[in-house]
């Protein structure tokens, strides 16, 4: 997937041998979920095409994200109960920003099993 | 008491300012050294409430963030904006079901499983461990987030 912006979040993500990695960038101020949850679906189905079994979320480099575009991982991990799981998702994330501490980690509780947040 | 109002703004409803009152917040707390949680909690709570009075709120909206300057410690923000009855009746409800949640981050990751209403409030309680209540006179609505064990602002 070439990179893409969603508001001030810039998305760029790839495979890399047996994972698939999504860089994000930038900060995530979303009036509206939608656009972010329609990018970590088309995501979803490309791992899923692939027959990956990890996708790692690097957000070190994201300063900031609201409810809204939490929630666009909400349903994501949501979507991905229902369709049965098929892999994991660790977050990598920078716990020198507050945000990263208390909102990966509640994500990380909603969707446990599938959710880690590994710091690098 | 050394009550001391450190922000005090009347902002148009306009989503562009939402990011930059979250950033002024943090700048502004971090400058007095601020406590890093208090900060954060603060920004975290400015950002949420704004966003909520420009979404569902009409016209102006006032924000003020209320420090203990001798204690260099948060008492609050406030944000109060115009709003409709059944708005501010339902904003009561979710913040009433909050303060009464026994566990506010299991309260949090259950209204994450229920669809996107109130997630910003109860991001607010759970993350950075702020009490959040609100008033409701005529067609205004104030909504305060405290420090847990703060007086009030």
């Amino acid at each position: 997937m070439p990179e893409i912006n969603v508001g001030q979040l810039k998305v760029d993500s790839a495979p890399d041998g047996e994972r698939f990695v999504m860089h994000m960038t930038g900060t995530a101020e979303l009036k509206d979920s939608t656009p972010l949850a329609e990018l970590l679906l088309k995501a979803d189905g490309e791992v899923r095409a692939l027959g990956l079994t990890q996708v790692d979320v690097d957000v070190r480099a994201v300063e900031f994200m609201n409810s809204s575009a939490l929630n666009a991982f909400v349903r994501w991990f949501a979507g991905m109960k229902e369709r049965g799981g098929g892999y994991t998702v660790r977050f990598l994330s920078d716990p020198s920003k507050r945000w990263q501490r208390s909102s990966l980690n509640a994500l990380a509780t909603f969707a446990t099993g599938t959710v880690t947040v590994v710091t690098q | 008491m050394a009550d001391h109002v450190l922000i005090d703004l009347r902002l148009l409803p306009r989503w562009e300012l939402v990011g930059e009152l979250r950033r002024l917040v943090s700048q502004s707390l971090e400058k007095l050294s601020l406590d890093a949680d208090d900060a954060y909690g603060a920004s975290l709570a400015a950002h949420e409430l704004l966003e909520n009075a420009v979404k569902y709120g009409q016209g102006e909206v006032r924000v003020t963030v209320h420090l203990d300057r001798r204690e260099k410690k948060l008492r609050g923000v406030s944000v109060e904006n115009r709003t409709t009855r059944s708005h501010a009746a339902r904003l009561k409800r979710a913040l009433k079901a909050l303060s009464s949640a026994p566990d506010r981050m299991a309260a949090y990751v259950a209204l994450m499983g229920r669809g996107p209403g109130g997630l910003g409030l109860a991001r607010i309680a759970a993350e950075a461990e702020m009490q959040v209540t609100c008033t409701a006179r005529a067609n205004r609505v104030a909504v305060i987030a405290r420090p847990q064990g703060a007086a009030h602002a």
